[in-house]
This record gives C-alpha cells, structure tokens and sequence, in this order.
C-alpha cells in the first residue's frame, strides 16, 4: 500500500494534541463520598504512575482516537497498484516502433521499461481477464490474442524486439479498437512514447473503447536532445576528377544550439576519414559537404562523433558513391523521334544504330550500358554478334505488330489495368488509344505483364539474370500514347528501370520493408551478411538466409536492424556468385518524430449510448476530474480534523469529558 | 436549650416520631430482649441470672457449711438423713449492661439527605435495641463517638421510665429536616474538624465510667484507616460481649458515579482525581466485599459476632432477620 499524500502524515501530531488535553485535564467534577478507605484499595494501582494511568479506561479518548487516526489515514490518501474492479479484455497496445529504442539514463531503452510495466500491470490482475497485446509496426501484430493465461501473455510480452520499419499506428489502434467490439468494459492501454508520425491522423479515430496511456513517456523521461543524420548524399567532385564529394544534412532536435561533430569513414576503416565539425541551431537543419572522398570505396559512412545519443539509429547513415557519367542507351530503331526525344528528356544519351547496317563490336559493349529494339526484335536475335550483344545488356524491346496476322490482335476496349510496377507507376493511361497489339504465341518467361490493355499485356516487365528487361508490345505509331503528357514520365521510368539493374549495389531501404529484387539466374540460395549493424540488437554478423520463391521479381524482405548488409548470392555449388550492398534505416518519420509531435488522443465514442463524449482526451481526461474531487474532500476531511480539534478544546476547556 | 453541636434539643415525643416512623415496630420489641451471652454481673438485682452466686430462688450447689454461714441456708433435710450439715447455694439473679455505640462520625453521616442514611439507621437501630433492653430491664448506656464535636454519653438508664430519656438522646443525634443546614454532611469541606483515623481513638475519645461487663453493639461504617481490632480487644477485655454491627449505604456498596470525578473524602477533605469506568467499579465491588470479609474474619477470631446490615433495609426486616435469627436479641416469650 503507497500513499499519495504522505505529507499528510504531519495531521497525526492532531493525535498527541487529543492525548495531552486528556492528561493536562485538571477539572474533574467534584463529587463528595463518605470516605476514600474503601477506594484507596481499588485506586492504589491508579495513583502509582499517574499521568498514564490517566489515560486508562477512557472509551472517549480511544474513540477520538481512532476518529483522528482514520481521519489522518484518509488524508493521507493510501492506494493499492491493484485495479481490482476492471475485470474487462484488455488490449495492450505495444508501441514497438523505433523511437522506442531511446534510452534512458539507466540504459534501458523505452521499450524494456514499457515491457517491464506492462508486465506488472498484468502480474497485478487478476488470473482470468482476458489479454491481448498488440506490437505496432508496419501491419499491427497481435502477439498474444484474449490470452487467459498471464504467463503466456507475459512470455509474448518479453519476446518483443524493436521494429525499426514503418509503423502503422493508425491500424493498431483501430485494430485494438475493433478487437474489444462491443466489450462494455474492454479498454485500451497503450504504451508509447507518444512520439507518433502520425498522430494527427490517430486523433482523428474515434474509438469505443476507453484509451488509458500507460507507460514511460519518453518525451518527458528525457528531453529531446536527439541529432539526425537526415540525408547523406555522394556524388562525384566535379572539381577534383577521381574523387567523390560527400554533402551530410543533419537536424538537430534539441532546444539548444549544438555543436556537431559528424566523423566520415570511407569503406570499412577503422580511422574516419575526414571530421567536420557544424553549429546546428535548436530545432534546425543545417549541411556540411566533406571533399575529396576516395572514389575506389564500394560505401561510406557518415556518423556523429562522441558516441550516439538515446536515438542510435538516426545517428549513422551509409551511401554508395552514385554512378556519375549518364547512361548511355542503344537505340536500335529506323527512326523514332518521340522515343529519342524523351529518352533524352530523361537524361538518357542515346546511340542510335540502324540494325540493316550497324555490327556490334566489344568496344561498344563496355560503353552501353542499356539497349532499346525499336522493332525487329526477333530479326536480330538471329545474328550472332546481336545475340551475343542483347544476351550481355538489358534490353527494351518494342515490337512492331504486322498490319494483320495471326499475333496481331486489335483489342476490344481501351480499357488499361496496370500492375504495380515503377515503371507504371504514375500513370493511368486514361484515354489512351492503342491501335494494334502483338500478342505473342508464348508470353515472355522472364516477367510479367505490368499493362494490359482491353484485356492484351501491353507492356511486360521482368529480369534475365538479374538485368532488366522491357517488352512493349505495340508500336508507338499505333499510339496515340507519345502525344499524351504521359509518355515522357513513362519513357523517364523505363530508363530508370532499365539503368536499375545496372547498378551494383542494392541502395537503401527501411528496415523490415519488402525490396523487389531481382537474382541472378543461377542463383540457388542468397543471404544477407552483416556489414555493420545497430550495435545491441540482432545477432551481430550471423547470415539470415533469404527465400527465392523463383528466379525473378522477387519480393524479399529487407533485414529488421538498421545497418548495412550484404545480399550475397550462391549458385548451386554453394560458390559466390553475387554480392550487393543494401542500407537498411530506421524509419525516417520515427526520427523525425522527435521534433514537436501531437499528442494522442484520439476521441472516444461511448459505446452503450452511442453518444460522443465530446472528451479529447480520454486518459487524462478521466483522470483530472478525479484528481481534483479527490483533492476537495481532503480539504473537507482536513477541516473536519480541525473542527474535531476545536471541539476537543471546547471538552477540555469545560471540563466536561463524557 | 442547645447544647455545644448546635443542634436543638427535642423532647422525647419529636424523638419517638423521628426514631420510630413505624410504631408497631414497638410492640414487637417488647417481646424482644437482649441476648446475654453468658452469665452476666451487673450491680443492682435484675432479671438476668448473674456469674455470682447470690440471692436468687434458683439452686446452683451445695458446699460443706462452714462457721459464720447464715444457717437459714442449711439444707435440713440432707443433715437429717446424712448427719452432716451442708449449705445450699443459690444463683444471684442481675441486671445485664447493654452498652450502645454508635458511630457518628461524618462518614456515618453523610448522605443524611436521604431517608437510608447510614447515621439515621444506626440511631433507629440502637433505639430499637435500647427500648428492648430498658423493657427487659437491663441497664442501658448509650454512648456516640466518632466525631469530637458530637461525642457524648447517656449515663445509665434503667426501666421504661427511662425510654425518653434514650430516644431524646438519640434523637438528638437524629439528622432530621431541622437541622440539615447545621449538619456536617451538606456543610464546608474546608471547615472540617479533624477526623479520626483509628476506631479505638475514636471509642477512647469518649471518657466515661469504667464499663461494666455486658453486651456492646458496636454500630459502625467501619470507615477507619485502624484501630479496629485494637477496639475490639480492648472492648473484650472489659468484659464485653461484642456485637460489631457493620452499616453501609447502598450507595457505598453500589455507587452510581461514572465520568471523571474529583472523589472528596467527607472526613478529611481530601481529593481523589479518577475516571469512572465500569471496570474500575467492578474493581471497587469486589474491595467492598473483601473489606467486609476482612472484618468477618477479624471478629471471628477475636469473639466478637460481626452482622452486616444494607442501611437500605427496613429495620423489621433486620430485626428479624439479623438480628433475632442471629442471637442477637431474643425473644421473651
């Protein structure tokens, strides 16, 4: 049993007042009896120790007594942790999000000290009531669902690992909400930090059952003294030739100016490899730019010197040097100047060659690094030397259907359903007309259709060993597509499409999120290797074997930790036939949570009148006018105190005791 | 006329009404005389067979005649049959002194206000004892001790002729409507006379004549700190049969106090701070009975008969009951 109140305790000297006017009583009513011998036998005892003596036997005194300690005991304002009367489903709301991983000056970070007081929260009910907890993160997981039993819920409570993907708090929450349904006395307790990205939309829920927030809030434990590394950018120095320019922005969420210290290593040194030091302002943004970078590092990273602060995943960031020179596209085509315009548009040089006259040789394959068949596809493929070449490169065919034929087909309807691809992305096709269509006797393996128009692919997108591959299936001067604003976008996403798979390195992606990756042909089995990784979680450099579901457009989720890992491919003797570097971060919307964030509380709709509340906030809400009665009969209880006192003066002053 | 306690003097008529509210009380007196115990020596010729031989119609012995004996003694008809002369003996018949003691004391006196005071009782019952004695003829003294202010004795009185002169002296005593702004009991504490601690002071404090041997009623509180068993030997010694008549109020064996009281002793002024509970007067009960206890045994083992009688009694009810069935007073009949 604690006390809210413990000062209160200093109304107990009211209990030796009440004592000392008995025992300084000196008016006792006269009363005259024949003589003391009989009583001098009964009194002997009394008379021997006097002042206590006194006291004895005096059924007033013990009442005031107990009336002025209950009365102090009350004022007190003594509590059990216990909640005995809620009985209800309770859904626990974990945030798990990466924000949670603040530490405290104790080292633990918020999420152990959330873990530890759900856990006596649950330790402190009931065997029976119903438990559910749910983990916040990019889909909501319930990790314990109506759990009866305390240890299971517990044993799912203490295996919650951090998630620093994107999380999806709305969904928790709504989760939460439609779990407990019509449960009169379900309620909600979430642990949180309450540093949610997308708290404004939270508020905007409106939940029917009671929200009560619990847990350690970090923004109050410890003040935001978070810095970020926002963006890390490498480029090539245009002013020194064979160096690369590093440009790092960095946020400071603190309420003080900061000098910041950020420490550049080039791949794999121990020794940083350049030190700037920046004056970030309180709640600003500020850059600095580190030259002469070495060009020949496969990565970079970019930390802050001095240790991490409690937030330790915004405080290193990776970069691959970016690929300089434009790419350089072959354009094997008689002539298409909608094409050539946009691709230039999209920053694309092109060669143009005609396939009746232009050979192929080496030189020219190192210099290419994509090709687009502008028709006459199948034509080339026969030769030798343009197989050997379209065999080597990504390859965008564009077929030219016949005016009429067996493959060609005119569809029924200008209806477009696209796949989600990037190189539709944006785009709707709206009115597009297509005139004619090659429908290919046998559909290409190696990708799928990401456009369909009236039914017939129009555009398929896919791998060949792991280099990019587009197939238009009609002509542009089918089209009216070039005319339309959409076709630049969609020329300016092929090429990027068809650059992607050139790149060597696999970029950056959030933690836990899905990549759509492509592996080489040959690859039997790949796996991500631990570079570097956010020190105290995960296993450190043990390999995490990814599944292949098939040979291309593989959808493989990115590893839980921030750091930067390799996917490393293995053919089917187990050798090395692959391997690309990938970033992976924390959520960047969890590290800009840590500036100035709405609080949560989203509004509570009753659910046994249907009526809204109207009450913003529901946890404190319900709190503070409680506080506040609680705080009023104190006062009460306090004069009454007094008033027993006064009284007790009034019976000491008079004489008159009972 | 007033004598030196302040109070009036009444005549015997005032005092049979205050002694006695209830007449027919005398008339069973009159069959009622007092106990004697043993044989009694008294000085003048009475009704009660002395312990001396004497001059009464009732044969106690022969002896062998010795010159100068009255010859009007000699039994004749044993000198004729035997030859030897032989005197017959005879029993002396004598009065029988029943002395009177009433404690009178403030503690005897308090709570005279109401019609069972203690002291009120006591005079009843020594004027019932009195009349039954002077009707059978015995010497009766009377003698109030106790208090110094009021100490006084009745020389000794004999024959119904001398009934008023008793109950005038006791009512005297009487505390009656009359006198209750005079009495101690209702008066100034501060003015107290010094009290008595010891019973056999208190008895001393009365110089009188040498007591005859006879029977002493000792009717008292018993509120003395000592000096019981001292009066007790000393009356046995002068040839007393005692009878230690023990009076107590009801409210001294039951008192009706509660709350925090300042108990003030009537007698010497002092005070007693205490809170009444009903344990401590369970205590106080219990005191009660193992006082009058005490004193039982105190008078079993000196010889003297101890009788203990509520103040809250009727006297016929005590007549009867303690003292008629306890040998006390006896019937004549």
């Amino acid at each position: 049993m604690q006390f809210l109140s413990p000062i209160s305790a200093i109304f107990a000297l009211s209990l030796p007042a009440i004592v000392l006017m008995y025992v300084l009583k000196r008016v006792y009513i006269d009363t005259e009896i024949a003589s003391h011998l009989l009583w001098n036998r009964v009194l002997r005892e009394q008379e021997a120790n006097r002042p206590w003596q006194k006291l004895r036997s005096r059924p007033l005194l013990l009442l005031q007594l107990l009336a002025a300690a209950l009365l102090v005991f009350a004022l007190m304002q003594p509590y059990w942790t216990r909640e005995a009367a809620a009985t209800g489903h309770t859904v626990l709301v974990m945030d798990s999000s990466a924000s949670m991983t603040v530490r405290s000056d104790d080292g633990r970070s918020l999420l152990q000290q959330n873990v530890q007081l759900a856990e006596d929260w649950i330790a402190g009910q009931k065997e029976g009531r119903r438990i559910t907890i749910i983990a916040t993160g990019e889909q909501p997981e319930i990790i314990a669902s109506g759990e009866l039993s305390h240890r299971d819920a517990l044993t799912a409570l203490r295996a919650l690992e951090p998630n620093f993907g994107a999380s999806d708090n709305l969904a928790a929450l709504s989760l939460a909400d439609s779990l407990l349904g019509d449960e009169a006395d379900g309620s909600i307790m979430l642990y949180s930090d309450g540093r949610w990205s997308d708290a404004s939309a939270v508020n905007e829920l409106q939940l029917h059952a009671k929200l009560v927030s619990a847990g350690a809030n970090g923004a109050e434990a410890a003040p935001s003294s978070n810095r970020a590394i926002v963006h890390f950018g490498v480029k090539t120095d245009p002013g020194a030739a064979g160096y690369n320019k590093a440009v790092i922005t960095i946020r400071n969420d603190a309420d003080t100016m900061q000098q910041l210290k950020v420490n550049v290593y080039a791949e794999g040194s121990a020794k940083p490899f350049a030190t700037e030091t920046v004056r970030a302002e309180a709640g600003g943004w500020t850059s600095l730019t580190v030259d002469k970078l070495p060009a020949e590092a496969a990565y970079y990273k970019a930390q802050f010197a001095g240790g991490s602060d409690g937030y330790a995943a915004d405080d290193v960031a990776y970069q691959f040097p970016s690929e300089s020179r434009a790419k350089r596209a072959l354009l094997v085509s008689k002539g298409n100047l909608f094409l050539e315009k946009a691709l230039q548009l999209a920053g694309v040089s092109t060669v143009k060659a005609d396939p009746e006259q232009y050979i192929p040789d080496a030189e020219d394959q190192k210099e290419l690094d994509w090709i687009v068949v502008d028709g006459s596809g199948d034509k080339l493929l026969a030769d030798k030397s343009w197989e050997k070449l379209l065999k080597s490169k990504p390859v965008w065919y564009i077929d030219h259907p016949k005016e009429s034929g067996a493959e060609t087909v005119i569809p029924d309807n200008n209806r477009a359903e696209l796949a989600d691809h990037p190189v539709v992305a944006y785009l709707s096709f709206a009115d597009t007309h297509i005139g004619r269509l090659l429908k290919p006797k046998d559909a290409p393996l190696w990708g799928k259709a990401i456009l369909t128009y009236g039914g017939i692919p129009a555009i398929y997108a896919g791998t060949v060993e792991g280099r990019p591959q587009l197939r238009f299936t009609f002509d542009f001067q089918d089209t009216d597509l070039p005319l339309r604003p959409e076709f630049p976008v969609l020329v300016v996403q092929a090429a990027d499409w068809m650059s992607g798979g050139s790149r060597s390195e696999l970029g950056t992606a959030v933690a836990g999120s899905a990549l759509s990756l492509s592996f080489s042909g040959e690859a039997a089995s790949a796996g991500w290797k631990t570079v570097e990784q956010l020190s105290d979680y995960g296993e450190g450099s043990a390999e995490q074997s990814v599944t292949m579901k098939g040979t291309s457009g593989e959808t493989v989720k990115a590893p839980s930790i921030p750091g930067l890992y390799r996917l490393v491919e293995y053919d089917k003797a187990n050798k090395v036939i692959a391997d690309r570097l990938l970033t992976v971060t924390a959520d960047a919307a969890e590290s800009a949570a840590f500036g100035k964030v709405e609080p949560i509380a989203p509004s509570y709709v009753s659910g046994t009148n249907g009526e809204g509340s109207g009450s913003g906030q529901p946890n404190s809400g319900q709190l503070a006018p409680q506080t506040a009665a609680t705080a009023s009969v104190a006062a009460w209880i306090a004069l009454l105190l007094l008033i027993i006192l006064a009284g007790e003066w009034e019976v000491y002053r008079r004489g008159h005791a009972s | 006329m007033s004598d030196n306690t302040g109070r009036s003097s009444i005549d015997a008529q005032a005092a049979i009404k205050l002694l006695f509210p209830d007449l027919s009380l005398l008339a069973r007196l009159d069959q009622m005389s007092v106990a004697a115990g043993n044989r009694v020596k008294g000085t003048l010729a009475g009704k009660r067979r002395s312990s001396s031989l004497g001059g009464s119609q009732e044969f106690a012995d022969y002896r062998p005649y010795a010159p100068g004996d009255d010859i009007r003694r000699l039994d004749w008809n044993v000198y004729g049959r035997t030859g030897r002369a032989y005197m017959r003996q005879f029993w002396d018949e004598q009065e029988l002194t029943v002395n009177l003691l009433v404690d009178v004391s403030r503690s005897m006196s308090f709570g005279d206000e109401q019609e069972n005071g203690k002291l009120r009782f006591a005079l009843r019952l020594a004027a019932c004892i009195g009349y039954a004695s002077l009707t059978g003829e015995d010497r009766v003294t009377a003698r109030l001790f106790g208090d110094n202010g009021l100490n006084k004795e009745l020389e000794p009185l004999r024959g119904r002729s001398s009934l008023p002169q008793l109950f005038q002296f006791l009512g005297q005593a009487m505390p009656g409507p009359q006198a209750a702004g005079t009495t101690g009991a209702s008066g100034d504490i501060a003015d107290h006379r010094p009290a008595v601690l010891s019973l056999a002071e208190a008895l001393d404090g009365v110089k009188g004549r040498p007591m005859r041997s006879g029977v002493t009623l000792l009717i008292t509180d018993a509120m003395y700190e000592t000096g019981i068993e001292e009066a007790l030997l000393r009356l046995i010694a002068a040839g007393q049969k005692v009878v230690f008549i023990h009076v107590l109020s009801p409210e001294e064996l039951n008192p009706s106090l509660s709350g925090e009281l300042r108990l003030i002793d009537s007698e010497l002024g002092s005070g007693k701070d205490v809170a009444i509970a009903y344990p401590l007067l369970a205590q106080y009960k219990q005191a009660v009975d193992q006082y009058r206890e005490d004193l039982s045994r105190l008078c079993g083992e000196r010889g003297a008969q101890y009788i203990f009688i509520s103040s809250a009694d009727s006297l016929t009810e005590v007549i009867n009951r303690d003292l008629l069935q306890r040998g006390v007073l006896r019937s004549k009949t």
